[in-house]
């Protein structure tokens, strides 16, 4: 129990302040500042660490269901009724995988008596043959000879002749066209009148009847249902489109033009006579350099005008700066309130070109606007996330007047924003390419204690891009 | 502003905040720490790290008592732990088994400033010091005492009554040296 001194003790103590000294301050703020960035580093990584797992995982699935879709594309044309096989031929070519056009709907078309006009040409001729020996070989039960024989190379030189000579009205049997209700057999015969070569001996048994049966033997290789949830799936990975970039340009510091103005004060100041003080260093001019970013990119249609995208890039940014000889000497300088030795440092005198050099990751997330639904114009703004891997970069000491070199004033931590306008070059549905101006801005500080007045790196280029 | 709102502006990580927040308890929280260090580098030391975890761990202050109260309980610990870990005072912080010492009922006249007090509480043997702070200061019993340093609640007792006894010594002692310079004036 607690008697009057002890309570007296108390009142006391409970008086007393002390003021502390200043730099107290200082060090609790640091602190605070550092345990601020390592949550944010932590937050960040976890970030970067769930993107890349969710890219990894799109990519597996992409990867998986290639072999999956594969299956589908042949079996889906093979699930239509019989009804539907005379017509299959126009199911839209387009609407199809190539695969299931090449391989299922060719023959059909022949029986099926529609234009041979709306086939594939010559090249695709040449996938048909490879693609339907895979397809045997995964399948021998179905490549039974005789039954199930598909039309060779030869073969589909024959057919894409005839196409050619319909289209240009040269018919192969005198002038007549080809009547497409004429049995194929018929062509066959006409075929062989005009040209009475071996070739047309080896189409006969080609363009018969039996060009349906593959069709018959692939229904029967298929599974009662297709699982409508692989389906699904297959159909969303599908959408995910891979991306190649390559952005070229340069980069520079965006208060580079203030801290030049400064600079061009002082020797105005200086030349007009008035004695410059040492107070008023400032670092030398900062220019341009090569930079460049090279990553690869998914992309998603979120709706007919708005794309979504995500990746993984290497950026290399670049900027020259003259400064002076360089010292191997021991010195301290001031930096975040402390003295730091330096060992060897740069002077000021503006002799030499330096080029310091950024290399960081980035993991960039955008998206993509077609203003313009006829027009391939896109136009994209994202931001990113990067990380410097490392940097040759100095910093100026406005107290000694020097450069030297201490990379714990760089920041380890990039989100720049870019914005860029393209143009698209290339098919819907192959490789294309897209290309045009971009800028890209660092919110971020580059340094933490910022004395050469060079807060944010800025890019500024040409971005390719090349999807597929 | 109230502490209430300042504790929700600090945890914006607003700067400004953060410094008035550090303004108005920065010269209190020193005096507590300044009662469990020998000098005033320590003090600081502790303060700063006590400031720190404050800030860390602001976001656990529900508004529940004074704002003022739990920073002290957190200068408190960190003090302790600090001399845990410094081997200045770590060695004064052992305590063997002693006999209890009754603690005597005298009552000196306390004409000592403030300041005085916590000079002759610092002269104290650091065991003695954060014993006599903390029950006597800060009001902890001896069983928590005990908890807190890792010794018998009985230690702690006996600890405090020669704290006590020393403390009470040299108070009379200072009280003697007021008088004779007041006659001698």
């Amino acid at each position: 129990m607690h008697d009057n001194f002890e309570k007296e003790v108390q009142r006391k103590m409970e008086e007393m302040r002390l003021p502390p000294s200043a730099p107290v301050w200082g060090k609790i703020e640091m602190e605070i500042k550092e345990e601020k960035k390592r949550r944010r580093g932590i937050f960040w990584f976890l970030f970067a660490g769930l993107l890349l797992a969710g890219g990894g995982w799109l990519g597996y699935l992409s990867l998986v269901s290639d072999g999956k879709q594969a299956n589908i594309e042949i079996n889906v044309p093979a699930k239509k009724s019989n009804a539907d096989q005379k017509t299959s031929a126009s199911i839209q070519p387009d609407r199809q995988p190539r695969n299931s056009i090449e391989d299922v709907d060719l023959p059909v078309s022949i029986e099926g008596k529609q234009p041979l006009t709306k086939k594939p040409q010559s090249n695709s001729t040449n996938t048909i043959a490879e693609k339907e020996e895979r397809f045997n070989k995964k399948t021998p039960e179905t490549a039974q000879p005789g039954i199930i024989r598909t039309p060779t190379r030869k073969e589909q030189v024959v057919i894409s002749s005839i196409e050619k000579n319909n289209k240009q009205g040269n018919h192969v049997s005198g002038d007549k066209p080809i009547d497409m209700a004429t049995p194929a057999n018929e062509i066959t015969s006409k075929t062989k009148s005009t040209d009475g070569s071996s070739i047309v001996k080896e189409q006969t048994p080609v363009i018969t009847d039996s060009a349906v049966k593959p069709i018959t033997g692939k229904k029967q290789l298929q599974p009662a249902a297709i699982d409508s949830s692989l389906k699904k799936k297959v159909a969303a990975v599908k959408r995910w489109k891979k991306q190649i970039s390559l952005n070229i340009g340069r980069s520079s510091y965006t208060s580079g033009l203030f801290a030049n103005a400064a600079v061009r004060n002082d020797v105005l100041q200086s030349s007009s006579g008035v004695t410059p003080n040492f107070n008023s260093a400032a670092p030398a001019k900062v220019s341009r350099g090569f930079a460049f970013a090279t990553g690869f990119h998914l992309s998603k249609q979120v709706s007919k005008k708005w794309e979504f995208l995500v990746g993984l890039q290497y950026s290399f940014y670049s900027t020259q700066t003259r400064v002076g000889d360089k010292k191997a000497a021991d010195t301290t300088v001031r930096f975040n309130m402390d003295k730091v030795a330096v060992d060897e440092f740069y002077t000021n005198t503006s002799r030499n070109n330096y080029t310091s050099r950024f290399h960081v990751v980035e993991i960039p997330v955008s998206f993509s606007y077609k203003p313009v639904q006829k027009a391939p114009l896109h136009i994209s703004v994202g931001i990113s996330y990067g990380r410097l891997l490392s940097t040759n970069a100095l910093t100026y000491s406005r107290t000694s007047n020097l450069y030297y070199e201490n990379k714990e004033n760089y920041n380890r931590d990039y989100v720049p924003l870019t914005a860029s306008v393209q143009y698209r070059f290339g098919g819907k549905r192959g490789m294309a390419i897209q290309t045009g101006p971009v800028i890209q801005y660092n919110l971020l500080k580059l340094q933490k204690e910022d004395l050469s007045n060079i807060p944010h790196l800025f890019f500024a280029g040409l971005k390719t891009d090349i999807r597929f | 502003m109230d502490d209430y709102l300042l504790v929700k502006e600090c945890l914006k990580g607003k700067a400004a905040a953060q410094r008035v927040f550090y303004d108005r308890f920065a010269s209190s929280m020193l005096a507590v720490c300044y009662r469990y260090t020998k000098s005033v580098a320590d003090a600081e030391d502790v303060l700063q790290e006590g400031f720190v975890k404050a800030f860390k761990n602001l976001h656990q202050f529900k508004g529940e008592g004074e704002l003022g109260g739990w920073i002290r309980r957190i200068m408190v610990t960190t003090a302790i732990n600090y001399l845990k870990k410094n081997s200045r005072y770590a060695s004064e912080l052992v305590f063997g088994e002693e006999h209890l010492h009754a603690v005597s009922a005298y009552q000196p006249h306390m004409n000592l400033q403030a300041k005085e007090l916590a000079a002759l509480i610092r002269q104290l043997p650091s065991g003695y010091q954060t014993i006599f702070n903390l029950y006597a200061v800060e009001g902890y019993s001896h069983l928590e005492i005990g908890k807190i340093l890792g010794i018998q609640e009985a230690t702690s007792r006996s600890q405090y009554a020669r704290a006590r006894a020393l403390l009470i010594q040299w108070i009379d002692q200072k009280n003697n040296e007021h008088k004779t310079t007041s006659y001698a004036r």
